[in-house]
């Protein structure tokens, strides 16, 4: 593929549909009647308070009424009484028309809303189908929410994540992060799965995410005090909900909320083996140097003298081919570690301490490098259209990027850097201006990040020409979203 | 089919170890084990509340009689029952601790 080809070309009605188009008419309609609405309202409050108050009032009072109270009327009040108020409870056409009027919400991230309130309801879209909403933050805040009720953490994981690493000047607009991060966390509330609480508020912010994180950071055995807690919950929303969550959080100290947690055993290496497995089924996080801890702990219990063992064993219970049954448990043991260390935070070590752990970290190196090979099978640019959503192919573009930035850690410059230039470069690359092409600006958020994260990539694998444009698709990409 | 979905499985699988489902020593007899078997099946048609529950490294979980059942006929394969002995007899000095 030539850089030529590669790139994508500016969409004209980029810019110009904001400002001329239907989207600027809108824009100019909702200005003029938000001024008209406003200036009633304002003068309404000076008349009735001027002519009732006669000239008594005060330097401060007259600023609370004339000024500081309009001023959260006109800039607050919407957002609030569609998030805090329409939206919990139902009121969904009553929620966009309070988000219509706030000066927070920008006229073409409505029907984005609109989903995220389908999502946050747990209904069907209804605004508009899949394909025709664009990849923006609330769509995929309403994807992960989706994802965490249906209990596909991985998923809601990935988007997570991907929204916590956005490249410069991609968009995440505050009533988002305050209310769209609020509700994917509570949904990890009602399930009690802390450790998904901590991962999802830290992209959020607002008074209720600030005392859930502490809730969840207690939980985990930090030392959270208790008069900050109490703090928290004083200023956020929701007490009377929240008021056992807290109370049990300062009871029980640093064991939070984990009656239905089951007791971690440490006793054994099969046990200590095992509470790995439920740590990462439940998306607790990982380390890597923890399991090659493990790994050290399991070396003797599979080396030749215990596999000796084992295979004496098998001849007592009259089992064929026992040396190789007893292999066998090796490999499983090794298989499963593997599986463990992919789903661990941190660098393998260089210079593995043992045999046994070198062993693992090829494994894990040849299973991260086949799981990417394998990703790649849904990059068929050809295959991009109507049919894929921007979001859907947002979302398969975050598969590719966890393997990838889980190999990172772990397979190791080389090896990546021969991936990128015999499979991953012109296939992804293809596919981004493919949904790109496709697309246009409603895709325009999603392939922003993707070319950015090409362009990174590239950058590490020292492809010069793929750097450079890649930046410029990004940077088009992000002139389209303005 | 998902990494997680992949460790919940493997999870699953261990802590359904036939020797901690049977309430057996790995080192039980295969008559021990049938007799076992057949006293928790009998337990659990007659509803007894201890029969329903069962002691892993990780906590109490449910045993029903398909469970049972399927731990029997495992611990019947000498190859199948030489894996499970292997893992029980860490697990179950864990359960012991």
């Amino acid at each position: 593929m030539t850089a030529f080809s590669a790139m994508i070309a500016l969409a004209p009605q980029a810019r110009d549909a904001d400002l001329v188009g239907r989207g600027g008419g809108r824009a100019a309609i909702r200005l003029l009647i938000w001024t008209a609405l406003w200036a009633t309202v304002l003068r309404n409050i000076g008349g009735s308070v001027g002519a009732w108050a006669e000239g008594s009032l005060g330097v401060g009072v007259t600023f609370l009424i004339a000024v500081a109270i309009p001023v959260w009327l006109f800039v607050v009040f919407p957002s609030w009484l569609a998030f805090r108020f329409a939206a919990p409870r139902g009121m969904r056409r009553l929620a966009l028309a309070a988000c219509w009027m706030s000066p927070l919400v920008r006229l073409r991230d409505l029907p984005s809303i609109a989903a995220f309130f389908d999502a946050a309801v747990d209904s069907p879209f209804r605004l508009a189908p899949w394909g025709e909403l664009p990849a923006d933050t609330w769509t995929a805040l309403a994807s992960a929410l989706q994802a965490d009720r249906r209990r596909a953490p991985a998923h809601a994981a990935r988007i997570v994540d991907a929204l916590a690493h956005l490249p410069a000047g991609a968009r995440f607009p505050w009533l988002a992060r305050v209310h769209g991060v609020e509700t994917l966390v509570l949904s990890a509330v009602a399930r009690r799965d802390w450790p998904a609480v901590a991962r999802y508020a830290r992209l959020g912010q607002g008074r209720l995410v600030v005392l859930l994180a502490m809730v969840a950071r207690a939980a985990r055995g930090d030392d959270v005090p208790a008069f900050e807690l109490w703090i928290a919950w004083l200023r956020a929303p929701m007490r009377r909900a929240l008021l056992p969550i807290v109370r049990t959080a300062v009871a029980q100290g640093q064991a939070v909320v984990t009656a239905d947690v089951p007791p971690r055993a440490r006793a054994t290496i099969h046990a200590r083996h095992v509470a790995m497995l439920e740590a990462a089924a439940r998306h607790e996080e990982l380390r890597t140097d923890d399991v090659m801890a493990l790994a050290a702990a399991w070396q003797p219990a599979v080396d030749d003298a215990a596999l000796a063992a084992l295979h004496a064993r098998a001849l007592e219970l009259g089992v064929r081919d026992g040396g190789a049954r007893a292999q066998a448990l090796r490999e499983q043991v090794l298989d499963e570690l593997a599986l463990l260390l992919a789903r661990a935070d941190g660098e393998l070590p260089r210079a593995p301490a043992h045999p046994f752990a070198d062993t693992l970290a090829a494994r894990a190196r040849e299973g991260e490098i086949a799981r990417i090979k394998a990703s790649l099978a849904a990059f068929d640019a050809d295959a991009v259209g109507p049919s894929l959503p921007p979001l859907a192919a947002w979302e398969r573009w975050l598969a590719l990027r966890a393997a990838w930035e889980r190999a990172e850690q772990t397979a190791g410059r080389a090896a990546l850097a021969t991936l990128w230039r015999t499979g991953v470069r012109d296939r992804l690359w293809s596919y981004c201006c493919a949904v790109s092409h496709s697309h246009g600006t409603r895709a325009a958020w999603a392939a922003h990040m993707m070319f950015d994260w090409l362009a990174d990539r590239a950058e590490v694998a020292g492809d010069l020409v793929a750097v450079l444009a890649n930046r410029e698709n990004a940077r088009i990409a992000l002139a389209s979203l303005r | 089919m998902t990494d997680a979905d992949d460790v919940e499985n493997l999870m699953r699988e261990r802590l359904a170890n036939p020797f901690l489902v049977l309430a057996v020593a790995p080192s039980a007899s295969a008559a021990e084990i049938e007799r076992q078997g057949q006293r928790l099946l009998a337990e659990l048609a007659a509803g007894l509340d201890g029969a329903r529950r069962y002691e892993t490294p990780l906590g109490m979980r449910e045993r029903t009689s398909e469970l049972v059942r399927s731990a029997i006929a495992e611990l019947r394969d000498p190859a199948r029952r030489l894996g499970h002995e292997w893992w029980a007899r860490g697990l179950a000095a864990a359960v012991a601790v």
